[in-house]
């Protein structure tokens, strides 16, 4: 699997800090931005960044009642609120929407792309573009680590980014 | 903070956490500690 022509992709800069992705089935969806983040994005928020603090900073959120931190259970919980459960696979499911969570090296949280209703996944890259992506694995390898757990809520409506 | 920590990406515009910078002082905030006072005083003079 490879690029098609016509197909927006990241510059080359950007495609090589993600080891996976130059030779993956992948394209850029939106234009860059500092307004939102993956979690936020993956959680359907494009008005803020999606991170957890000791205290709170202006453009930040963290769900209330979620756990704070670097582990995976912070991540997992934040979650929870939006009514997500773990579940085993990444397959998608007719109804069901699913996120992927990553864990860097350290095992701590890094990353969390969602599905769409293609089966493809929908990732935002820090402060730069969306992209779509059609494996988890497209952004392993990088410092988003590995995708790790599965999370599947009943299907919401959703509003797909630019 | 710790060597492993410092050397997290948090920096690069890919990353998805908050800036290192930002981190950083948010922890300075947090390990200030008050100063302890001083017991020497100063001699009265005579």
């Amino acid at each position: 699997m490879g690029k098609s022509e016509g197909v927006r992709h990241l510059n080359s800069e950007r495609e090589a800090a993600f080891p996976n992705l130059a030779s993956s089935d992948y394209e850029v969806t939106s234009t860059e931005t500092t307004q939102y983040n993956c979690i936020a994005h993956a959680a359907d928020d494009h008005e803020r960044k999606w991170d957890c603090a000791p205290f709170p900073i202006p453009g930040y959120y963290w769900p209330r009642g979620a756990m704070r931190g670097d582990g995976l259970d912070a991540l997992i919980s934040a979650f929870e609120t939006l009514g997500y459960t773990v579940c085993d696979s990444d397959k998608p499911e007719p109804g069901v929407d699913k996120v992927a969570l990553y864990i860097d090296g350290h095992g701590e949280w890094a990353h969390a792309a969602k599905q769409r209703d293609d089966g493809h996944w929908s990732s935002k890259l820090g402060d730069w573009e969306d992209i779509r992506h059609a494996s988890v694995t497209a952004l392993e390898k990088s410092v988003y680590g590995t995708a790790v757990r599965f999370m599947e809520r009943p299907a919401t409506k959703k509003v797909e980014a630019t | 903070m710790t060597a492993r920590k410092q050397s997290k990406p948090r920096n690069e515009p890919y990353s998805n956490r908050i800036p290192m910078p930002f981190e950083k002082a948010v922890e300075g905030l947090l390990s200030v500690k008050p100063k302890r006072k001083t017991t020497n005083k100063k001699k009265k003079k005579k």
